[in-house]
């Protein structure tokens, strides 16, 4: 085999290697308390039918207010509106425990995601989605 | 809560530091350090950057004075254009765009084991959307 094939055949190895490392890191988090406790908040919370309908009918009005805003013609009596209707819905304990667990865990992932961009000189959440997250 | 903070935490960020030792030894991110490094120090680079910078500062005061001319744009242009064909430079870039690929290879990994987006959650835009 020609050293040039060596160095790439080598190359693929230490690929494959890190991303080996990068499920060791997926399973570390999924096996976290931090990650079961926002799993277990998540069911509680698909399980709350009332909670889960008020949210679900949160989400569309906040699209169509979204949506609004993106083409100038967002009301303002809507958005103070939508925003009442989240305080009292983010008032629900089901609704409490999620987020406070959603962001138990964003901590954790964020400073997993600080450290990788740190040493390697990429912001690995900027990389990562393109597009800037999920809005 | 005192869990996150316990073993379980522990050994994420033990995970975490494997997995960057492991990056690290990729090509593709060995790669990057390397053209990082040139960029950073290359003299050539980085007198170019300064000149960047003043026509770039100019460049903002001369369209706040309203003063701005054809020719300054074509100028700003051109020593920006002449700045990325900088042997430095375009390795740097390329090189980050091969890295920046990599990295989204883990993140599908990582986001397929878990079933949960890392870049996305960790990411600076992942609040309450």
């Amino acid at each position: 085999m020609s050293p040039a094939k060596q160095d790439v055949m080598h190359g693929v190895d230490l690929q494959e290697a890190a991303l080996e490392k990068a499920r060791a890191l997926a399973r570390a988090v999924g096996e976290s308390p931090s990650f079961k406790a926002f799993e277990a908040a998540q069911e509680a919370l698909m399980a709350d039918r009332e909670v889960n309908g008020k949210l679900q009918a949160f989400q569309r009005r906040q699209q169509g207010v979204r949506f609004a805003q993106a083409w100038g013609g967002g009301d303002p009596a809507q958005e103070a509106a939508l925003e009442e209707e989240w305080r009292t819905l983010s008032r629900t304990a089901t609704l409490q425990a999620y987020l406070r667990a959603q962001e138990q865990l964003r901590d954790i992932l964020r400073v997993v995601a600080g450290m990788i961009s740190q040493e390697i000189g990429i912001d690995y959440g900027a990389a990562c989605s393109p597009a800037g997250g999920c809005c | 809560m005192d869990t996150i903070s316990g073993d379980g935490r522990r050994a994420v960020l033990q995970r975490t530091r494997e997995f960057i030792a492991a990056l690290k030894a990729t090509p593709a991110i060995e790669r990057f350090a390397t053209a990082q490094a040139r960029f950073q120090t290359d003299p050539k680079v980085q007198q170019t950057l300064q000149v960047l910078q003043r026509n770039a500062d100019a460049f903002q005061r001369a369209q706040q004075d309203g003063t701005l001319r054809e020719e300054q744009i074509r100028e700003v242009r051109e020593a920006q254009a002449r700045f990325r064909r900088l042997p430095p430079v375009h390795e740097f870039s390329q090189a980050r765009d091969v890295a920046g690929l990599f990295l989204q290879e883990t993140n599908r990994v990582i986001s397929e084991t878990l079933g949960l987006d890392l870049g996305q959650t960790a990411g600076p835009a992942g609040g309450a959307c």
